[in-house]
């Protein structure tokens, strides 16, 4: 009765991607909520996307995911980013309804076959005699459910405890339980916890916004979403807002420092260095007598709006004036204040590649409970383990993915590799193949192994294959045929040729007698535009990928006991043992091994290769 | 057997017969290996470090040999193991015959593996460890101090700068990238291109310290051209006569050209002496002008050398040949002319000389050092000197040209952070930050057993 395949614990970002992907595969799947009402939250913006994480939202599209599509459909407002840089790094941002985000995912899992949903609190992890491989689950009820493959997507929940000022309360977000039971299951089962911190702005009435001192931020003329192959209608209708803290602001905050939760000494736990509270801006950058306030509007039903930039936990009445302070914010209402959270987090040298727990067979983790932050690092987390999950059940091989083929890859690597001493988030620097794991190309790279893994539908998959061909078809002519039809011409010159000049754009071509057909959408023509445009980067790019393939071919025997090979420094043997590398190529991206202590390894290993061979 | 924990041991100077010979053991076992065979009024056991000791090798108590050993304790040795150095007399025979006893006990090492240890133990770097291949086969005054410069890591020095400007200028573009919701300035594009030419030029001339490394090192090729009977052979005989010829370091092969080898100034001077450009139906004449042709093209300096007839014909091959400022033209048997025909010859850029009167010869002389001489303060500054650096470095300026285009094109920063990315891989590559084991293997190749 209560028997499944594999079972999903929450169902926030990663929970959902986690769940959907291992009922599509097939798998008797159950997916338990603490809160039905809460499925898929955005609990801080109101957004989706931005540098590599539009990117990452878009191969979590290309894989089968669910995220980008529930992103287009309840946008509000569509952006390309960085259109100022080069397409590499273009990428798209989505203000989203959030209420209707939610109501939105929350169909989208009662509806899959094979999926249950129940609302409960899970306290406890149920471990085979050998206490080496996962049985099931006991909810805070006392009910046990029983799969051999169990993804944990906690979040923020584990022993969460939110601050604001000197106030200080369980909670796994404002206003939710936290599962406080959990944490003390994963510690007991062998697991090694840490904590870190977040924090979120107060949101307030966009109706008591000044709008004649706030410079209104419409959406893009030619919105894009995230979504391949889906002709989801993208609602472009609602503005964002910007304006600044000021002096005053500062004054403010700084006289009241020692009321913050985080600087009177509440909070131990790490927060992000990217995604400072406006506390930790004030004191770390004096020197700047303004910051940006972007003002998000919370959805379409709503007039509720996202105060970005003034994440805090300082006491609500400072809160208060120091909102109050700002340019167009004089006489605006809060709805909900900032606060801090503190949660625990499983330190990431404890899973694979595949988010599977080293210790504990049938184990898998997924999302911030990592360590990460943001919703498309936790979803395509969630994707991974749901895949691998299924695929272990099925025996058949896990699917890892490479860091020179998707954003994805790079997430997933950095984890198991490097870990993280603050919440980690994707940026496009991280990926050393940035120039190939572009926004525009992320149906290219991965839909085949979405298809191939039963999680892209054949409508999708049939027009991916019908842009292709158009794609190849108009490479291969422009490549052959020579234009000769204008005057600034002297000689025929090959279209190709022609479109790589920088000041010529694909429907220049028209002019030069190429005659555009009505199959070439604007989405192809860009794609054949930056093909040719960009060849020779792109060329330069793919020979690093090459290298870089060789030394990830470059295997490590499992058996490997690092521990023994004396040429190579203590503290390295430790990291290496600790991580225990599947290939060379891995091996030397861990901090802490550094190429002498690599090239003592790959010493060994042919040495021992030459031992093992000549007995 | 474990990678580095055995102890090795091999012979360190050249084989044949010298005044001493050293022989070196290292590893865990080496002091103990010695105190067997060693005998002396102290117990090597009870030595501090750096001293030396003298006192006998004996073979199942036969006298092998009077020697010096000196001991080197871990980690303050050269390998950073323990270290014995034996210097015994200078006979092949007694050489091996310790060797062998040694070996007994310990293993042979493998080419370069002192070095190998060395630089494994992180006691010297990649520079380095390429350095100490130079120091040992340094010839003459210059190059032993370049070899040296660049084992005292000024190179290394030279290359961190440069990488810590390259990671400069990366992060201003990252942080562009990726922070644009930061309200941070915006990068100063007019700044960025100024500071990436001034970066680029500085690689320029880096790599261009390359060409006289490499010529620092192994020497400065010179070849002499010319008709028959016109005085190349007295030109190379006087040459060598007033400069101290040294032993040419290539085994007596049949050549069909001549080579000596002296010091000039300091500089290592390789003088050939070709069979000429000119065409022959004789095969065997044949042969010998392929391989002058060879020579001829990898000259530094090409001394044309006529007696009065310009041999345009044989000017013109050899002007496709070589870069024309290789090419240095001589007069010879000037005592033949008189005042006007020699101020002819002068104005057409031709040194003049006489073998047979002893004149001209210093001004030739110094023609070939001419754009060649590197100053001190270079050396001091780190040069490159060896092909794998001069590689990585024009592959760093190449970089950071097509970052420079790539502004110029106003492609998007993130090609232009590809672009400088690759610049600091390649300087990476040098100082051995980012090696393969290709670069390991070839670099450890390269170097003769027990050094």
């Amino acid at each position: 009765m209560n028997k499944y395949d594999v079972i999903v614990v929450g169902a926030g970002h990663a929970g959902i991607e986690a769940a959907l992907a291992a009922a599509r595969m097939g798998a008797r799947t159950l997916i338990f909520v603490i809160k039905i009402e809460t499925i898929g939250r955005m609990s801080c913006n109101p957004s989706m996307g931005g540098p590599a994480k539009g990117h990452l939202a878009r191969e979590i599209d290309a894989l089968g995911g669910e995220l980008a599509r529930v992103a287009d459909i309840t946008g509000i407002q569509f952006r390309m980013l960085n259109r100022k840089k080069g397409p590499a790094v273009w990428a798209p941002r989505s203000q989203n309804d959030r209420m209707q985000y939610s109501a939105v995912m929350y169909r989208a899992l009662e509806n899959q076959d094979n999926l249950d949903v129940i609302e409960s609190m899970i306290d406890e992890i149920i471990l085979d005699g050998d206490n080496k491989t996962v049985r099931g689950v006991r909810s805070n009820l006392g009910e046990e459910y029983f799969a051999p493959k169990v993804i944990l997507a906690n979040g923020t929940f584990l022993k969460g405890l939110v601050h604001i000022g000197n106030v200080h309360f369980s909670a796994g977000r404002s206003g939710e339980p936290a599962s406080n039971k959990l944490s003390d299951s994963l510690t007991k089962i062998g697991l090694k916890l840490a904590r870190f911190k977040t924090g979120t702005p107060p949101r307030i009435d966009l109706r008591t916004v000044n709008m004649n001192q706030v410079e209104e931020q419409p959406g893009d003329e030619n919105p894009q979403g995230f979504s391949y192959y889906r002709n989801i209608t993208l609602r472009n209708d609602m503005s964002c807002y910007l304006t600044f803290t000021n002096p005053e602001t500062h004054k403010i905050i700084n006289s009241n420092l020692k009321k913050s939760s985080l600087y009177g000494g509440y909070i131990s736990g790490i927060g992000p260095r990217y995604c400072p509270s406006i506390e930790d801006k004030v004191v770390k950058f004096s020197g700047k007598d303004r910051h940006h306030v972007f003002i998000e509007p919370e959805g379409a039903n709503t007039h509720e709006a996202y105060v970005n930039g003034t994440s805090n936990s300082l006491p609500p009445e400072i809160q208060k004036k120091m909102i109050h302070s700002i340019s167009g914010l004089h006489n605006a209402s809060i709805i909900r204040y900032g606060y801090a959270i503190e949660y625990d987090y499983i330190i990431p040298d404890e899973i694979k590649a595949t988010m599977e727990t080293k210790i504990i067979l049938g184990l898998y983790l997924a999302g911030q409970i990592n360590g990460t932050s943001g919703y498309e690092e936790a979803a395509a987390q969630g994707l991974a383990a749901g895949i691998n999950a299924v695929l272990a059940l099925d025996k058949k091989e896990p699917m890892i993915f490479d860091r020179s083929q998707s954003y994805l890859g790079v997430l997933m690597d950095d984890l198991v590799t490097k870990g993280t001493n603050e919440p980690y988030r994707l940026f496009t620097s991280r990926a050393e193949y940035r120039l190939f794991l572009r926004q525009d190309n992320a149906d290219e790279r991965l839909m085949p192994i979405g298809y191939k893994l039963g999680l892209v539908s054949d409508v999708r998959w049939q027009k991916f294959l019908t842009m292709k061909k158009i794609f190849n078809r108009e490479i291969k002519y422009l490549k052959a045929t020579a234009s000769n039809k204008h005057p600034k011409l002297k000689e025929p010159m090959k279209f190709e040729k022609i479109l790589k000049r920088p000041e010529i754009s694909f429907s220049d071509l028209a002019e030069f007698g190429y005659k555009i057909q009505g199959d070439v959408t604007e989405d192809i023509q860009n794609r054949i535009s930056l093909n040719i445009k960009y060849e020779g980067y792109i060329k330069r790019q793919m020979a690093e990928i090459d290298k870089f393939e060789k030394m990830e071919h470059s295997e490590i025997p499992t058996d490997t006991d690092y521990m023994k090979i004396e040429s190579i420094a203590y503290e390295a043997r430790e990291k290496l043992n600790k991580i225990k590398p599947t290939s060379l190529g891995q091996a030397s991206r861990i901090p802490g091994v550094n190429h002498i202590d690599v090239t003592s390894l790959l010493v060994y290993l042919k040495k021992n290769k030459k031992k093992k061979s000549n007995k | 057997m474990e990678y580095s924990h055995d102890t090795i041991s091999a012979i360190s100077t050249p084989l044949g017969i010298g005044g001493i010979s050293v022989l070196r053991v290292s590893g865990d076992k080496a002091i103990n290996v010695v105190s067997e065979i060693f005998k002396s009024k102290t117990d090597i056991k009870n030595q501090p470090s750096h001293k030396a000791i003298f006192g006998r090798i004996s073979d199942a108590e036969k006298l092998v040999d009077e020697v010096i050993v000196t001991v080197f304790k871990a980690p303050h040795s050269y390998t950073g193991e323990e270290v014995i150095e034996i210097s015994c007399h200078g006979s092949t025979f007694i050489t091996n015959q310790i060797l062998q006893i040694l070996l007994r006990n310990t293993r042979l090492a493998e080419p370069g593996e002192f070095t190998q240890r060395a630089f494994l133990n992180d006691k010297i770097g990649l520079t380095q460890a390429e350095a100490v291949g130079d120091l040992l086969t340094a010839k003459t005054r210059i190059s032993h101090l370049a070899a040296l410069q660049q084992y005292e890591g000024s190179l290394h020095n030279r290359i961190k700068k440069l990488l810590t400007q390259l990671t400069d200028f990366r992060t201003q573009l990252e942080l562009e990238i990726d922070f644009l919701e930061q309200d941070l300035d915006e990068i100063d594009n007019d700044n960025l291109v100024k500071n990436l030419t001034t970066l680029n030029r500085e690689l320029d001339q880096l790599a261009k310290t390359g060409e006289e490394g490499l010529i620092i090192k192994d020497g400065l090729k010179v070849s002499l051209v010319g008709a028959p009977n016109v005085g190349k052979s007295s030109i190379f005989n006087s040459l060598l006569e007033t400069e101290r010829a040294i032993v040419t370091p290539i085994p007596g092969t049949t050549r069909d050209y001549l080579e000596e080898v002296i010091s000039l100034n300091g500089y290592l001077v390789r003088i050939f002496d070709t069979a000429g450009l000119r065409a022959t139906t004789d095969q065997i004449e044949k042969i010998g002008i392929k391989r002058s042709y060879e020579i001829i093209k990898n000259s530094h300096k090409v001394l044309f050398i006529i007696d009065g007839n310009e041999n345009k014909k044989e000017y013109n091959t050899l002007s496709k040949l070589v870069d024309e400022n290789k090419i240095i033209k001589v007069l010879n048997k000037s005592d033949k002319f008189n005042k006007i025909e020699l101020q002819a010859f002068k104005k057409k850029g031709y040194i003049i000389c006489s073998t047979q009167e002893n004149s001209g010869l210093s001004k030739l002389k110094n023609s070939l050092l001419y754009n060649i001489e590197i100053s001190e303060e270079e050396l001091h500054a780190g040069i490159l000197t060896n092909a794998r650096q001069i590689a990585a470095v024009t592959k760093a300026a190449k970089s950071v040209d097509k970052a420079l285009e790539s502004i110029n094109n106003g492609m998007g920063y993130e090609f232009t952070a590809f672009d400088l990315k690759e610049a600091s891989s390649a300087l990476e590559e040098i100082i051995g930050k980012v090696t393969t084991d290709d670069i390991l293997n070839n670099i450890f190749a390269n170097f003769c057993i027990g050094k």
